[in-house]
């Protein structure tokens, strides 16, 4: 579907619209899906109302789910390489290195501020494996299991914070396949939600937020973000994550009733109508 | 020393043959004490595995080694930090909230398993009766387990889990389409269960004894859950019992 909007007196643009479908106009409102400036308030206002949906402020959600899963209390970031609990070698905010190759294609510093080779990635790559974790930690038994912080002896190489937030971005872009699968109206949803799925799904993996919890993803689906608020809580993990995935959802559910309310009153009042003043 | 702990080193004492006898005809991996308590493959503090409780009791206060080498971890509750490593000084972070960052959070709560099984060990005493008998980590044997032990995780788990407890079920009646796969040899009482829900729970047998003291024995059970392709870890020890013949089996600690 393609319109014309206008968007200033003197200039007219084009933008692709991307699926606001029937499905997806329920009562809760999906947010709106074109990027442009409106010549005023009202004109946006009237772009919600004649396609009920909501403009929301623009949030860069990779970036703030990264910064966050940066922090101690969720993943935390090593600038270094080493052996997870399954003794894979990782570096980052759990960014898996596949292979030499894959670690020689990252940017890694020595000591003296220089950028290391590629020879020297894999001579440290080398030195951290031969620290491997045991069979007990991989196989689920975590008191044999080497800490993060002790590899950071055999991995004298440093990554830098941004080269690590860019590589947590990649890693979360990699989960946005999984995450349309699971939820096909994904973009359509508030960035508050966005983050919480991103969140979910990097701790619970793609089998699990989909399999262990289907009333939230059932709540998800429906809009219902209050409900998937009250189902997000995941057992044994720190009551610290469980309240910030909590209060995004309660807040996206508050944003919603707010945005329901307004929707209501500009089509009462005929707003979004043809002869109504509504774009165009 | 009470009651029952003299009664157990008594007989211990009058055993002592026996007991010889009996260990050799046990599994390798598994160890009596004069106490009447055994262990099994999968306590270890680290590197070490004791070969009797004032053995265990030192391993307490002695710094953990892996692999020959020194383990720590820096743990904080936001107002304090403090580098745990060894038992006694895991035992008071864990009582001030305090949890490791990202990754080591899971190894802290493996430490902290270990170090409460070990100190139950030590301070456990000889059964007066045993209504569990030899107990292999094998199909038959877990899906009886209590369903309290069921690795839930979500909402959703939870009202399962209650469901079937209200109905009187066990941890069989939690448990999906699930690959069996033993760690080890069968002596070591360890199993792995994974789901086609992506949850991986590894059941271990850590000891066997009179754990709450109420004269009936007990078994540990360390549980470790994590979620395939995800950054999930979460781990809880269990004291099982049975207290009559033919009852059921039921939790007298953990969740």
């Amino acid at each position: 579907m393609r319109t014309i909007l206008r968007t200033t007196r003197l200039r007219w643009i084009t933008v692709g619209l991307v699926s606001v479908t029937a499905s997806a106009i329920a009562a809760v409102p999906p947010v709106c899906q074109v990027q442009v400036c409106f010549i005023n308030q009202q004109a946006k206002t009237d772009y919600e109302c004649e396609n009920s949906c909501v403009f929301e402020p623009y949030e860069d959600v990779i970036t703030e789910v990264a910064e966050t899963l940066a922090k101690p209390e969720f993943e935390n970031s090593f600038p270094y390489v080493y052996l997870d609990s399954k003794g894979l070698p990782t570096v980052g905010t759990g960014h898996l290195i596949t292979s030499a190759d894959a670690a020689a294609t990252l940017t890694f510093y020595k000591d003296d501020g220089t950028q290391a080779t590629e020879q020297e990635i894999k001579d440290m790559l080398g030195d951290v494996e031969s620290h491997p974790q045991s069979a007990e930690c991989i196989a689920g038994d975590n008191s044999q299991c080497y800490p993060a912080s002790h590899y950071s002896q055999y991995s004298k190489l440093r990554m830098t914070q941004d080269d690590i937030d860019a590589l947590t971005k990649k890693h979360l872009a990699d989960f946005d396949t999984n995450l349309h699968t699971i939820y096909p109206d994904f973009d359509t949803y508030p960035a508050a939600v966005k983050k919480v799925l991103y969140d979910m799904i990097y701790n619970l993996g793609p089998s699990g937020i989909e399999n262990k919890f289907p009333s939230f993803t059932a709540a998800i689906k429906a809009r219902d973000w209050q409900k998937a608020a009250d189902e997000s809580h995941r057992t044994g993990i720190s009551e610290t994550r469980n309240d910030y995935v909590k209060n995004l959802l309660e807040k996206a559910a508050i944003d919603a009733a707010a945005a329901e309310e307004k929707l209501k009153q500009c089509q009462a009042a005929g707003g979004g109508l043809p002869g109504n003043g509504a774009t165009p | 020393m009470s009651a029952s702990n003299k009664s157990a080193v008594n007989r211990g004492v009058g055993v002592t043959i026996a007991l010889l006898s009996l260990l050799l005809a046990l599994p390798a991996c598994s160890a009596p004490s004069a106490q009447g308590v055994k262990w099994y493959a999968g306590l270890k503090l680290g590197d070490f595995q004791a070969s009797g409780i004032a053995a265990w009791r030192d391993a307490l206060s002695q710094p953990w080694r892996l692999g020959g080498e020194p383990v720590s971890l820096p743990v904080s509750n936001g107002s304090d930090h403090v580098v745990v490593d060894r038992c006694e000084k895991l035992f008071p972070a864990v009582t001030s909230g305090m949890r490791a960052s990202g990754p080591d959070q899971a190894i802290f709560e493996g430490w902290t398993i270990k170090c409460e099984a070990v100190r139950l060990l030590v301070d456990g005493a000889s059964p007066q009766k045993d209504f569990i008998g030899d107990f292999p980590m094998d199909e038959k044997h877990v899906r009886g387990l209590p369903i309290g032990m069921a690795f839930a995780v979500s909402p959703d788990d939870e009202r399962k889990v209650a469901s079937i407890k209200s109905a009187g079920g066990t941890l069989g009646g939690f448990l999906g389409n699930v690959k069996w796969q033993a760690l080890g040899e069968p002596a070591d009482r360890r199993i792995v269960l994974r789901d086609d829900g992506g949850a991986s729970q590894l059941l271990s047998v850590l000891a066997e004894g009179d754990f709450d003291h109420d004269g009936v024995n007990d078994l540990l059970v360390a549980s470790s859950n994590s979620m395939t392709g995800g950054s999930y870890h979460a781990a809880h020890l269990y004291i099982v019992s049975r207290l009559k013949a033919d009852g059921p089996l039921v939790l007298r600690s953990g969740k």
